[in-house]
Order: structure tokens, then sequence, then C-alpha cells
């Protein structure tokens, strides 16, 4: 019949082509989930291709008995290697896992042990019986993986949902062929024969875009998860805080692998955000997480994804289903992942801010609630006083009043060496003139000396009254908090210059060190020293504005030194 | 009249709230460190003692601890006083067993109704 032998080629060709891309698949990911696809279909393949090649008799009869046998046992592998290849995703029932190989081994050690294979006209009831043996062991292992994958897919994003239904459709296909061959009469009419090899084109069909489904085919199973991505991307780009990002962010990736929880930790691991985060799963990072073995980027371990940031990691508790039908998803996780590092830098960022506005509108507090409260005194009270403490406060106003348009000065100098539209052209500059300049402009006061040794002929690129101020705030900050020996030193380095302010004090107390050049970072204990806390911070940009960096080092063998680095100017 | 020890090592916020309080009726003197603190409680017994906690030296925490340890000064009433940055959390409050807190940058009359507020004064 031209139509069977049709679609018995067109079959040939489905399963064989399937046979290719579950193998070239295979070499491309390893893992044992493709593994077991690409032996179900290699032996599929096989099968059908040898099958071709064994001549049948006039009786219906294949030729080459034991040929026939091997094959037909190996074909018996197929729904087998099919729910190994389930299995390898999520386990199955216990009672499941131990069936399917004995009775798998059971039908293929009888269909070796086959003394020969009757005529379709005789069919001594042995025969029939290792029939229906053989129908209960594909119905029931492909009905299993049918069931398995379907209810699979229902907790699954979009694309692997439908491709998890597709693979269950395919092997309820294989299982209705089994029972259409096996329940047709002795003598199996056309139409049975013809719907058995529709029924295993369009299983191959299915299978084929299950396991490799074409790209516009995923893109338009996706429109809809797209499109709530595009929401949560907008909502990401606004957020302001860690919080809004992880709440953002978070039930996103969860949904977009079919996940039953995530976490966003910082660079310490500490959690900062998660979803669906019970207590067990805690634990199980925890345990997963020993110390020194941390996940790394792109490292799936127990279902536990972990994505790197530049501060922190996302972690994602997927599907077992995930990274086999979830390729897409992942690269989306990781695209989500980047999205996050930037509006995680932008939280930073604001968070800065509304650090830098709430200790300047601290520092100008303080000196404005002392001017008040001595003005408010001195208005109620002064009849009342005596002339020597209505001068006390005058002079406390003053003083006062002085700190504010220090600090007014300093927060202007700082927003201009941050912001400056134009920064100032960089020339060649004499260190050692720079060095008296600043000596100039801030004396040592009473019971400091300050010590300057900087080669004449050492220039470096910066702008001379930029390099000025920065001598200019170091000098002070040493007056002010240093010892009473201050020592300004230059030397020539290979491609740079070393410019060093030391002093013989207490030095800087080491948990300061670390936010020394933040704005508004002071002692505990330097409450009787008036200073803006902005010294420093102005400084460490203005030598970041030239392209260099400054430092922080303990004084040897006591007290603070600071190390300028600046870029040697050309000679 | 109170007699109020202030302690205190920026010198014009000493004077704003040793005028105010001494504008209020009370006896003020003050300090400028914590050991001069403590040699002070020893010898004048105030019946205040407002202290700063950022002090050089020995700091107000080690001050307020020595002051509840000693045998006469331990029910002294104390006002802390502390830069928003050195605040301490409400256990350490608790802890350091001070009756009235206070957050610079403060009004002085603030200071005043605190002062004349305390059990005993």
């Amino acid at each position: 019949m031209p139509a069977i032998a049709i679609l018995s080629d067109i079959e040939l060709g489905a399963f064989v082509a399937l046979a290719l891309v579950s193998f070239i698949e295979w070499r491309r990911r390893r893992g044992e989930p493709a593994g077991w696809v690409a032996a179900t279909f290699g032996v599929v393949g096989v099968v059908l291709i040898v099958a071709r090649f064994i001549p049948v008799g006039t009786d219906g009869v294949p030729q080459w008995p034991w040929v026939f046998k091997v094959l037909l046992a190996t074909l018996l592998l197929f729904p087998y290697f099919l729910f190994r290849f389930m299995a390898s995703l999520r386990p199955p029932k216990s009672w499941m896992a131990h069936l399917a190989p004995s009775l798998t081994g059971l039908v293929v050690g009888v269909t070796l042990a086959l003394p020969y294979f009757p005529t379709s006209s005789d069919r001594p009831g042995w025969f029939q019986l290792y029939v229906v043996a053989l129908v209960a062991q594909w119905g029931f292992l492909s009905v299993a993986v049918a069931v398995g994958l379907w209810r699979a897919g229902s907790r699954e994003p979009a694309i692997a949902r439908r491709r998890l239904r597709l693979l269950a459709c395919g092997a309820g296909g294989l299982a209705l062929i089994v029972m259409l061959a096996g329940a047709a009469p002795v003598h199996q009419p056309h139409w049975v024969t013809i719907l058995t090899e529709a029924v295993g084109v369009f299983a191959a069909g299915l299978f084929y875009i299950g396991f490799a489904p074409p790209k516009l085919l995923r893109q338009s199973w996706r429109q809809g998860e797209d499109e709530s991505l595009r929401g949560a991307v907008a909502r990401l780009m606004t957020a302001r805080t860690v919080e809004e990002v992880a709440e953002t962010l978070i039930p996103t990736l969860t949904g977009l692998v079919g996940g039953r929880a995530a976490a966003l930790t910082d660079e310490r691991g500490r959690i900062v955000g998660s979803f669906g985060l019970s207590q067990a799963l805690q634990y199980e990072l925890e345990a997963l997480t020993t110390v020194g073995d941390s996940l790394r980027d792109g490292e799936i371990r127990k279902g536990l994804f972990a994505l790197g940031l530049r501060r922190g990691s996302l972690l994602v508790w997927a599907s077992p289903f995930t990274p086999y039908f979830g390729a897409d998803d992942l690269g989306f996780l990781r695209y989500l992942a980047d999205l996050a590092d930037l509006a995680l830098e932008r939280c930073e960022l604001f968070a800065r801010e509304r650090s830098f506005i709430a200790s300047a509108s601290h520092e100008l507090r303080t000196p404005l609630t002392t001017i008040a409260g001595m003005a408010g005194i001195l208005t109620e009270t002064w009849r009342n006083m005596d002339i020597d403490t209505i001068e006390d406060c005058l002079d406390a106003i003053n003083r006062q009043s002085v700190r504010v348009r220090d600090l007014v000065a300093n927060l202007l100098d700082l927003a201009q060496v941050e912001n400056s539209p134009q920064p100032k052209p960089l020339g060649a500059v004499s260190v050692a003139a720079a060095g008296r300049g600043a000596l100039e402009v801030a004396p040592p006061p009473p019971g400091r000396s300050v010590d300057i040794i900087i080669g004449e002929g050492l220039t470096a690129m910066a702008d001379p009254r930029g390099l000025e101020r920065a001598l200019t705030n170091l000098l002070v900050n040493a007056y002010r908090y240093g010892g009473p020996e201050v020592r300004v030193e230059a030397a020539a380095l290979e491609r740079e210059i070393l410019l060093t302010v030391s002093d013989n004090g207490n030095g800087v107390p080491p948990e300061l060190v670390p936010r020394l050049f933040d704005p508004f970072t002071r002692g505990a204990t330097t409450g009787s020293i008036t200073g803006s806390g902005l010294g420093l911070a102005i400084t460490r940009q203005l030598v970041e504005n030239f392209g260099g960096r400054i430092g922080y080092e303990p004084g040897r063998p006591r007290g603070a030194k600071f190390c300028v680095h600046l870029r040697k100017a050309a000679a | 009249m109170t007699s109020v020890l202030i302690v205190e090592d920026d010198p014009d916020i000493a004077l704003m709230m040793s005028v105010s309080l001494r504008i209020a009726g009370n006896q003020v003197s003050t300090a400028d460190t914590g050991e001069e603190a403590l040699a002070q409680l020893e010898q004048s017994r105030p019946g205040v003692l407002v202290l700063d906690l950022g002090l050089p030296g020995i700091g107000g925490r080690e001050v307020l601890r020595q002051v509840r340890r000693h045998p006469t000064l331990r029910l002294l009433p104390v006002v802390v006083v502390s830069a928003h940055a050195g605040a301490p959390t409400i256990n350490e409050l608790a802890e350091l067993g001070c009756d009235r807190y206070l957050t610079k940058p403060f009004d002085p009359r603030e200071l005043v109704r605190v002062v004349a507020a305390l059990p005993g004064v």
C-alpha cells in the first residue's frame, strides 16, 4: 500500500532526525537528561533503519529471527529510556522506579527467549500472552511518562510548560500505537496499520517540537511572560532602595523559572530580600553554602541557581525541569541579574546621597541650634546676665557662625570638585611651589611645626590651585588631629610623584580608616575640634581629578601618614 | 537650687548648657574630660550630672559605668547627651543606666525642662 509506505518513510525520517538532533544536543550539553534523550531516540533510529533491511517471508514472518528478536528487544528499551529521562529530572515514586526496570527486563528477556515468531495466521496462546506483556510494559511506561510530564508542566513557565506537554502527548501517542497494535485482530486491517503509522509520525513531530522547539515558536509562547518581564524591568529601573529591588525582582525571577523561592543576598551572603523562602530552604542554603564553599556565578547545585552580582548574588530555587527545559528562562535570569546590578548600584548612589544630605543637615543644625539657643537666652535674659557671660555668649555665636560659613563654603567646594562641568586643565605643576603655597595659606598654629622636604625639580600633573588646596587641607587636618610635628615630603617614583603628609600624633583610629575620606567622617572624641568633616573628602576628589589617588597608612613609629600619588609630568 | 555638673568637650555647647541651666536657677560647674568629671564628682557631689558620651580620654560611657558602681554616687540622676553619630542604642542606654537622654543638637530650654523634671530635683 503506497499510503503505508509513505507514512513509514516519513516516520523513519522523523525518528532518525530526532536521533541526530538529540545526539547533537547531548554532545553540546552533556548531563544525564540529555544522555537519556539521546539513548531513547538513538535506539529507535537504529531499530527503524536496521529493520528496513530484514526481509519478510511470504507468510509475514521476518527472516533472520535472531536479528529481529534483538531489534525488538532493543525497541522495548525506547519507553524505558524515556521513563529514565523523566526520572533523571524528578525522581519517580519508589514502586514505579522498581517496576519500570523489572517489567522491561522481563519483557526483553522473554523476547530474546521466544522459540520462534509464529505466522500471522497462527498465533498460539503463549505468543498472545507475550503480546499482552509487551503491551503492558510499553503502555505502562508511556502512560507514566505522559502523565508525569503533563503534570510537571502545570507549574512551569510558558516555554517549559508547552514543551513538557508536547512530550506528554508524544508519549501518549506511543501508548496509543501499542494499544492499537495489540488490540487489533490477528489479521490487522489496513486502516489500523495506517492509523498506527500516522500516530507514530505525529508523535515523532510532537517529540521533535518538545525537545527542540524552533526559536520563533519559543518567542511566541513567551509573549505573555515577556510583557510581565518588561513591567518588572521598568519597576526595577525606578527602584530607589535595595528592598524595592528585591520586591520587584524576586517574584519575577521565581515565576520566570517556575521556582519555589528566590533570594537576594549582599556581598557578605546575608539575605536582603526573599520570596517563598521557608525555614527549610534556609537550612538547605546553609548546608549547600558552607564556609569556603559558596556558590559560584552560574552554578546550579541541587536545583539552586546562583547568579553572581557585583555586590552579592541572586539565588533561585528552580523547578527540577528548568535545567533541561528552561534555557531561555535562564538567559532571562542572567539578563535580570545584570539589570539588578545596575539597579542596586543606583540604590547605593541614592543611599549615599540620602546619607550625605542627612549628615550635611545635621552638621548645619548643630551650630545653628547653638546660635539659636544662645540668641534665645540673650534675648530673654540679657538683663539678668553679667557682662562677661554676655560676651561669652556673643563669642560663641560668632564662633558657631564662622563654623556654619566654613561648612557651607566646604559643601560648595565639594560640589564643585565633584560635579564641575568643565574640569580645570591639568599641566605640569611644581610640587615644591604647591607646598610653599599651602604653608602660606595654612601656617602652623602655636605648638605645631612643619618641615617641607620637596626637591625643586619635581613636577606632577595637576592644576596649581587644586594641588595647593589639597595640600592645605592635609596640613590643616594634621594641625587639627595630628601631633605637634608635621612633615611634608615628596619623592619621584618611576611614573608618579609620591607626596606624603605625616605627623607624630596618635594616628587615625583603625575603625575610622575605611571611611576616612568619606564626607563628615570624624572620630568619636573630636568634640572640641572644629572642622567640617569635608576636608579629606574634598582632597580625595581633587587628587582623583588629577588622575591620582590618595591613601592613608599609620605613621612609623607613630602618627598618621597621608600618601598622595600623582602622575609625573613629562620632562 | 540644684547643683549640676556638665561634662562636655565642646566649649560652646558647654557654655550654652551652663548659661541656660544657671538662668533657670541651678548651680552649674563644668568639666571637659572624663577624668576631670570623676574628680569633680568626688569633690563636689552634684545633684545632677549632664554627661556627653563622646569625650576624649575616659569616655562618657566609662564615666557613667564608674558612677553606677560608686557606693555613694550610684543613684545620681544622669542626663546623657550625645551627637547623632555616636548615639547609643536603646539597649545600651538601659545598660548604661541613664535617667534621660538627649541627642545633640538640642534646644537649651529642653535641657532645662529635662533637668527640672528629674526625680528628686
